[in-house]
Order: structure tokens, then sequence, then C-alpha cells
């Protein structure tokens, strides 16, 4: 049995998804809630850097827990975003990593250094309110 | 003229015993079986059997009955080993089947709702037995016929299309029963293999937030992925912050385990906690350097108390002696 | 090369940039419906996205089949993703680890045949690429 997918013209044209940034604090949050293409995680890196000289924040939590899957790309994303974010003075933690998205990103080489992880939300708060000296 | 058929019928059993063959379920195989015997033989009925565990032959192929008649034939009990046995005398015998004549026999059968002819040799009441034998010779079941078109008692070569039909359906049977036999001695071989899997990942609640490892015994790449799996699945589900590898009992590391444990202590990381490594003994120390492996992102102590005792610190607690 | 049954298939274009996450969600799909555990699901959800990718930036467009595949003794996923692009001058090169493209980290390639249990690449420049992987569920 072969099913074959509709068409393009039958579907809607690429459109870019845009994540919402929580600001609390000194720092932002980042609830990534849908399964992100190439060009809207390309523009999370962009709303985050621009949100973080907008508003100042010291801090940035990435909620990565429904996330199912990271791959090269968005790893990528992912590490550039915090050396970019550190060059801009804020620290960036990656939290509620699911175990086999982090097992399938140390087996395709990717290790994301640089970017501190939590457990889950509550632990990246207490770590960010470290961090930051609060 | 006799010749040139038994020919035509012996290419077709060929290829209706391909297709036997390459059958993978036993009430199909017994099926086909049993309609071949109607379609390429003398006779207008055949029925499968098999004999089961419990020693009694169950009727699983059906060939040229009605759906009641089919019906009927399975309300009979059926029939043991022995009683078959019993039958089955060397005076009956011909080619490897046997040819039962009715007034010889106490045996029940569907009683035949043919006309009975007196000019013909077969009687309604009449039975004809090919057995199934596995390699050893043992039967492993019977296809018994009945209603000869030409209403002639059977001779070697009239029997000869059913016995091929009944050796093909033999070993057939026989393959599937190996396959079956197989398939279970591999399906417990593997669940054996879970659990020394599982017994020799134990990650143990040691404390709130604290796990440990205690390795033991060769690890090869397969397990070293699995024990990948096994922390970060309990770290997951304890919510733990540190986990500890104690690989005390651990006589050798070669490149691909070392590079496996470094690959946990990524993944534990990324995931929010941390990982001590215990117990590293002086070769396994020597290899590593030699290796070359970058071991300073590792937290590593000399042993699982001291461990633990880093553990504890990392989670905001401490060991007290009481005065 | 084994002696190999198919299942069941899908076939998904890669037209667009949004097709390349389509394609991985089918994946998903199809791996957790052969009974492939959740980091066996990743590990092919995210080859299969590495190599979505690359059709959609290096060809443009191509297909990727999802096959339920099982030979004498296991029972897998194939997936073969297929363009009719520039293809690759040297295979052998593409293979190493960072080998440069303008978009990811040189790891498409190699990141997705450490994740699989096999992999095959046949390419021709100006032919197109066809990359095939496999996934067997455990023994």
């Amino acid at each position: 049995m072969v099913k074959k997918r509709p068409s393009l013209a039958s579907r809607r044209e690429s459109v870019i998804q845009r994540i919402p940034i929580l600001k609390i604090r000194n720092y932002l949050i980042i609830p990534i809630q849908i399964d992100l293409d190439d060009l809207s995680a390309a523009q999370l890196q962009k709303d985050i850097l621009q949100k973080i000289d907008k508003t100042g924040a010291q801090g940035v939590i990435i909620d990565v827990s429904v996330v199912e899957m990271i791959d090269s790309y968005l790893g990528r994303i992912l590490g550039e975003t915090a050396r970019m974010a550190a060059l801009m003075d804020a620290k960036v933690v990656l939290c509620g990593m699911q175990p086999a998205v982090a097992i399938t990103l140390v087996e395709l080489g990717l290790s994301l250094e640089g970017v501190h992880s939590a457990l889950n939300l509550e632990g990246a708060i207490t770590m960010m309110e470290n961090i930051l000296g609060e | 003229m006799v010749i040139t058929n038994q020919l035509e019928i012996i290419k077709e059993l060929a290829s209706i015993g391909t297709a036997i063959i390459r059958e993978r379920t036993i009430n199909t195989i017994c099926q086909m079986v049993a309609e071949a015997v109607v379609d390429h033989t003398a006779f207008q009925r055949s029925v499968v059997s098999l004999l089961e565990k419990d020693n009694t032959f169950n009727r699983i192929g059906f060939g040229g009955l009605t759906p009641e008649q089919t019906q009927k034939l399975k309300k009979i009990p059926r029939s043991t080993a022995e009683e078959k046995e019993a039958n089955l005398r060397d005076e009956f015998l011909i080619s490897q089947s046997y040819y039962i004549p009715h007034d010889k026999t106490q045996l029940d059968g569907l009683k035949s709702e043919r006309e009975y002819d007196e000019t013909a040799e077969w009687h309604p009441d009449d039975f004809l037995f090919i057995p199934l034998y596995d390699p050893a010779k043992r039967m492993i079941g019977m296809i018994s016929v009945d209603d000869p078109r030409d209403g002639k008692r059977p001779t070697p070569i009239s029997l000869l299309p059913m016995e091929i039909l009944a050796n093909l359906a033999a070993v057939a049977v026989e393959n599937i029963n190996n396959l079956k036999k197989m398939e279970d001695t591999l399906r417990k071989l593997r669940e054996q293999q879970k659990v020394v899997m599982e017994l020799s990942t134990p990650v143990i609640d040691i404390w709130e937030k604290i796990l440990v490892l205690p390795l033991i015994g060769t690890v090869d790449s397969v397990r070293a992925q699995q024990i990948m799996e096994n922390v970060l699945l309990k770290i997951s589900a304890t919510e733990s912050s540190v986990i500890i590898i104690d690989i005390t009992g651990v006589p050798v590391i070669d490149t691909l385990v070392a590079s496996h444990l470094i690959k946990t202590v990524e993944a534990v990381r990324l995931i929010g906690a941390e990982t001590i490594i215990t117990g590293i003994n002086p070769e396994i120390a020597q290899t590593l350097v030699h290796l070359g492996v970058d071991l300073k992102e590792i937290n590593t102590k000399a042993n699982l108390a001291r461990g633990i005792e880093t553990a504890l610190k990392l989670t905001n607690r401490k060991v007290e002696e009481i005065q | 090369m084994h002696e190999e049954r198919y299942i069941n298939s899908e076939i998904i274009p890669i037209l667009e940039e949004r097709d390349v996450v389509i394609c991985r969600q089918a994946c998903r799909e199809w791996a957790r419906r052969i009974g492939f555990n959740l980091v066996d699901q990743t590990r092919i959800t995210t080859a299969a996205s590495e190599l979505a990718r690359n059709i959609h930036e290096y060809a443009g467009a191509g297909e990727v089949i999802i096959q339920e595949v099982e030979d004498e003794t296991r029972r897998g996923i194939k997936i073969t993703f297929q363009d009719q692009g520039p293809g690759l001058d040297d295979v052998e090169e593409a293979m190493k680890e960072g080998y440069t493209s303008h978009k990811g980290m040189g790891m498409g390639l190699p990141g997705s045949k450490k994740l699989m249990d096999e992999f095959y690449i046949q390419s021709e420049p100006e032919k197109g690429t066809s990359v095939t992987i496999y996934k067997w569920l455990p023994i």
C-alpha cells in the first residue's frame, strides 16, 4: 500500500512560526511548544537576541521539554544563541530536555558546550537566580 | 496415455507443492492439501488431520465437503493415535497408505451419502488413510479420503499423487513446527538477555536526587549503550541531579567504551544533571590518558564514599558525625 | 544486500521548508507504529530530518520513501531520500565529519549514519543523490 501525501498545491505556503518570549524579573522564558522548521528556528534566534537588547534581560531560559527532536541545525541554532547571548551579557539555561533527545544529540556529535542545562523549568529558574546572584 | 496423465498431474502437484511449502500457517497448509486432493486425484472428499499434543487427530483441512458436512464431521469426537494405529495394520498397507475395507473396521466416519453402487469396488464406508510422517518416521497426521470418481479401490499408482501431497504437507508442517520451536527458543533467549541486561545495569536510587550505578564486569559497546539509556531514563523519571557511576568493578576499558562513557556524561549534562565517576583503577587511568580521552569535563572521585560526599554537597547537603 | 519484503510504504514529497518537518513527523509516526522504543524513534526522526533537509538545501526538491521492511530474520524501517539535484562530486569527502555546507554543521550525512544501523549513498554529479537508511528492531 502506497499512500501519497497531498501535493504542494493543496497545502498552504510555508509560514514562519513565532515562539512567544516571556519576561520575568530580569530574564526571559521561551517555551518551545511546536516542531520548529529551520526558518522558524532562525527567526527564534533573531527574536531572542532582539528581546535581550530591548529589555536588558540578563538571562534566557529555553524550555525544550516538549521538543521531540533536536537535529544538527536546531542544535547549532541553540548553541549559537547561547554564545551570542553571552556576548550580550546574558546567560542561557536549557531545561527539560528529554533523555532520548539528549542521547541522539551526543550520538550525533553535538554536546552544546557552554549551555547550562536544568532538569525542568523549576530547576532552571533556581539555577538562573543563582547565576544572576539573587 | 496413462503415463502422460500421471506426468501432468505430477507437474501440477509440483507447483501446488511450491505454494504449500511457502505457506506460513498450518491451517492453510492443511486446507490447501485437502483441496488439492479433491482437485487432482480421483477422490472427491478429503480430510487432513494432524496429531495434536494430546495424541488425538485434529481435523483441520476439508476438501469436497459442504459446510454442513464439515460441521457434522467436526462434532465427531477426535480419534486417538492408539485407535487409529490399531486399524493401521500391515494387511491394509498399499504403498505407504492404508486401505481399510468397511467390513474390517470399527472406525466412525461421516457416512457416504452416495448411493451404494453394487458394481463398484469401493464401498462408501471403506477407509483410505495416507499418513504424514516426520523425518524420524513418526506419524504426525494423515489425509483420509473417500468417494473415488471411478469407484475403484486404490492401487500403488493411483495413490502416488496423494502420497506426494502427503509428503509435501508433512515437510511443510514440520518446517513450521521447527520455525515455531526456534522462535520460542529465541524469544526465551531474548527475555533472559533482557533480564541479564537489567541486572547488569542497576541504577540505584540511594538518596533523594542521587543515583548510583555500580558497574561490574566487562562493558562492551552494546552494554554501554544500554547503560546510557538506563541512566538517562532513570534520572528523568526520578528528577535526580547527580548520578555516580562507580567503575571499581570494571577491569578494563577500550576506546569505544570510553567514548560511550563520555557520551553518557554529556547526555546527562544536557538533561540537566551531573555525573561523578568513581573507582578508576590505575590501568583504566593509563588507558584513558593514552587514548587521549579528555576527562577534564568529568568529575572523578577516588571511591564511592567520596563520590557520595560530593553528590551530597552538590545537592546542598552534607554528612556529619554525631558527637 | 538482503532479500527484503515491504509491508507498507509512504511517499512524502520534499518541495519546501515545511516538508522537512512533515517528513520527520511521518518518520516518527512510522517508527512508533513499527515498534521502536522512544530513543530509536528519536534517532530515526533526527536522521530523517538531516537527510530531508539535505534534499531541500541542495536539490530544492525530491522525495522521501518510508517503508516498513522485513527480511528473513528482522523487521525494521527503511527510508530512502532521493533527488535529481546537482549531486555530489566526492561522496567520500561528503561523508567526512565537518564537510561544510552553508547551513548545517557538516553533520548531516555522517551524523545520520551514526544514528542508523545501515546507510547507503549513491550520487552522481548533475544526476542527483539517493540515500537509503535502515534501522532494525532489536533482536
